[in-house]
């Protein structure tokens, strides 16, 4: 059986053990700093490539799938004549029924893109029921009105709705208007292949 | 007395030999208490070093309102419980076997026990529940104030109070007219 220590044998065990103790301490706290710096590191690198993807990304904020795509200038890029609209549906009801049909052709979406373009630039119209009605109206002889449906669909699913009656396009979501000259109207109705 | 305060002031001012005084005087008494817990000497030993290398290592965790002699106590009782709580198994050497395993260089019971009265009141003690018998141990092996005792066991002074008219009661029973002295 082992004898018990002598004096000596335990004071420098209880150094020993104190060195090691303190050692491991030092360890210990070196390594939770090297985690803390590196954890802050690499939020900081996360924040700054986040904050750089914001600044990139097209302003919808605030905007719901609703929201004209009037206002987004990025998905209406009229210069460049590349609408980011990939279909065109136009429903014209008249007295004599309704007539789908549907516009996928690049160059006729960008036709029509820059069409509305040019109203969007425009000014808005008075509300049209305070208007004096000098413009042709689009009442049919057999006095049922015609009206037009343009629903564009964006290339993520997205829509927006305008309606064409009596010579006034209104834009659905957000209700604004806008009064084509005569000029305008016909060029409208030509890409959207109406009747004259 | 101050039971180390003093000298552990000295020892944080930097005189290692302070260090030095501290052991000499509760060295022994704290490996022969914490020996009440875990019935080896040697593991005893081996705690009440690391229970003086926690005093070089957490230098100012002793707050000096109680005395050194109980800080170091309540350290040696809570490293004696975590050490019996790892093992499970508390070794139990019969007395009359333990008898036959000294060496030929004095363990600390023997310089305390070197009293003959103290020895048959050891043996009597070890028959007690552990409480009890630590109590004992504390207030009149250790000489402490039943405070002290009551800090060290974590427990208040009624309770010591109690645990020691239970023990005296039996160790009446266990050493008849030989145990007097103590009660």
């Amino acid at each position: 059986m082992a004898a018990v220590r002598s004096f000596e044998e335990r004071k420098a065990e209880i150094f020993r053990r104190s060195e090691e103790k303190l050692k491991k301490r030092r360890r210990t706290r070196n390594r939770a700093f090297a985690c803390c710096i590196s954890a802050v590191f690499c939020a900081a690198v996360c924040t700054v490539i986040l904050l750089q993807q914001a600044e990139t990304l097209p302003d919808t904020y605030g905007e719901t799938a609703e929201t004209s795509y009037w206002t987004n200038g990025n998905a209406w890029n009229a210069e460049s004549h590349s609408a980011t609209f990939v279909k065109a549906e136009v429903l014209l009801k008249s007295g004599e029924g309704e007539i789908l049909q549907t516009i996928t052709e690049p160059d006729a979406l960008n036709r029509i893109a820059s069409l509305l373009e040019v109203f969007r630039n425009g000014t808005d119209s008075e509300t049209a029921e305070n208007e004096s009605t000098d413009t042709a109206s689009e009442t049919a002889p057999g006095g049922a009105e015609e009206s037009c449906i343009l629903t564009l669909t964006a290339a993520d699913g997205s829509t927006a709705e305008f309606v064409l009656q009596d010579g006034i396009l209104r834009e659905t979501a957000t209700g604004r208007e806008w009064r084509p000259d005569d000029e305008q109207l016909g060029e409208l109705k030509e890409a959207l292949r109406l009747p004259a | 007395m101050d039971n180390g305060a003093c000298s552990y002031r000295r020892f944080l001012d930097g005189d290692e030999s302070a260090f030095d005084e501290i052991m000499k005087e509760l060295f022994d008494g704290l490996v022969f208490f914490i020996n009440r817990y875990v019935y080896d000497i040697h593991t005893a030993e081996d705690l009440a070093i690391d229970v003086f290398s926690e005093l070089i290592v957490h230098r100012r965790r002793y707050n000096f309102r109680v005395s050194m002699k109980t800080y170091l106590f309540m350290l040696g009782r809570s490293r004696a419980l975590d050490h019996i709580r790892r093992r499970k198994v508390i070794p139990f050497v019969e007395l009359s076997q333990a008898d036959g395993l000294t060496d030929e260089r004095d363990t600390p019971e023997d310089a305390f026990l070197a009293d003959e009265r103290k020895r048959s009141v050891n043996t009597a003690l070890s028959r007690l529940p552990d409480e009890m018998r630590i109590a004992v141990h504390l207030v009149y092996f250790e000489e402490m104030s039943y405070e002290e005792a009551a800090r060290i066991m974590k427990k208040n002074r009624k309770q010591v109070d109690n645990l020691l008219y239970r023990a005296k009661k039996e160790l009446r029973i266990l050493l008849g007219k030989d145990g007097e002295w103590l009660l």
